[in-house]
């Protein structure tokens, strides 16, 4: 279930060949996977055990679904990453706007703001809530 | 702090004064589409297995109101737990940030099995901790027995015939989320400091 902000990405799309949309929306959603595993295993050092646990996670169902079906579940990853990255290194405002953006296109990210409260992090809510207001 | 708060508040009163103009109908129709949890079996979120159980226990006037309460209660018990355990608590290693991670995807209405890739966050937050030996044993325990049920449950479904055993095996998806949050947890409340 998609928010009403999210339509314009989809929008956008909707301006290609059905095909070359197909790829560039198979192809964003490939860099967006990549680039939140990189975010991810920069900041949780893995060490020897990097290649096992991605090569497990490449395998995993739900990462063969998602890629079968088109899903966008990448992107939401890859923005929450940023989030956690952005919040790592006291980078508030990327981090508030980055979570806008995934609360624009899914509800559910709404959540951690909880995160953000707990964390004291007012001034990433108050991104958030600025970022969210855009719609 | 104070201060601090102050800032925060200004955008919160700036949202709500432009709210109305900028699609309130929109967002209305959205959240109004969100009332019934999918009640299909490939449905894994919490919600969505209430609305099953209520399904078969209730008559379907009661039904309906005792999956709202359930879910509403559900989702403010797991959010309030959620807050209460990461409040004020260090989270350079992220720990709190992968347990807010599992109770998104847990709090959830709708989750298909493709949104079970969130719950890599939690997954590299807790291989990472066990590779510094911060981690805890049930955590690394309730982690290995969600990865083999979302490694093995798919086929296993796939090959078994319908009723009985396959249909406590569609199930799966539920005792995932319930199992990386509590991963997630135990990673949290028995967090050993990093060497």
């Amino acid at each position: 279930m998609y928010p009403p902000p999210a339509l314009p990405v989809f929008g956008l799309l909707g301006y290609l060949p059905i095909h070359a949309a197909y790829w560039t929306w198979m192809a964003l959603s490939a860099v967006a996977f990549a680039l939140a595993l990189a975010l991810l295993l920069e900041r949780c050092k893995l060490g020897g055990a990097t290649p096992l646990i991605v090569a497990l996670i490449l395998l995993s169902p739900p990462v063969t679904t998602h890629l079968w079906y088109g899903q966008s579940q990448f992107l939401i990853l890859l923005l929450l990453a940023v989030v956690m990255r952005c919040l790592w290194r006291r980078r508030d405002e990327p981090a508030g706007i980055a979570l806008a953006a995934a609360i624009l296109f899914k509800a559910f990210p709404a959540v951690i703001i909880g995160y953000l409260l707990t964390q004291r992090r007012w001034k990433a809510v108050g991104w958030t809530l600025c970022g969210r207001s855009w719609e | 702090m104070e201060g601090g708060r102050l800032d925060a508040l200004r955008p919160v009163l700036g949202v709500i004064a432009t709210l109305p103009a900028t699609g309130l109908k929109e967002w209305t129709e959205f959240f109004k589409s969100q009332g019934g949890a999918a009640p299909s079996v490939d449905n894994m979120a919490v919600a969505g297995f209430i609305a099953r159980v209520c399904n078969d226990v209730f008559s379907a006037a009661g039904a309906a109101a005792a999956r709202a309460i359930l879910v509403a209660g559900f989702q403010m018990s797991l959010l309030i737990a959620t807050y209460a355990a990461t409040l004020g608590g260090d989270d350079s290693g992220g720990e709190c940030f992968a347990l807010w991670t599992a109770a998104m995807v847990a709090t959830s209405p709708i989750v298909w099995e493709h949104y079970l890739v969130l719950l890599i966050i939690p997954v590299i937050v807790l291989a990472s901790a066990a590779v510094a030996g911060c981690a805890s044993r049930r955590a690394k325990l309730a982690m290995l027995v969600a990865c083999v049920l979302v490694f093995a449950a798919p086929p296993l479904r796939q090959m078994m015939p319908q009723g009985g055993a396959a249909a406590i095996i569609a199930e799966y998806g539920v005792t995932v989320l319930v199992l990386v949050y509590f991963s997630a947890w135990w990673l949290l409340r028995d967090h050993a400091v990093r060497p």
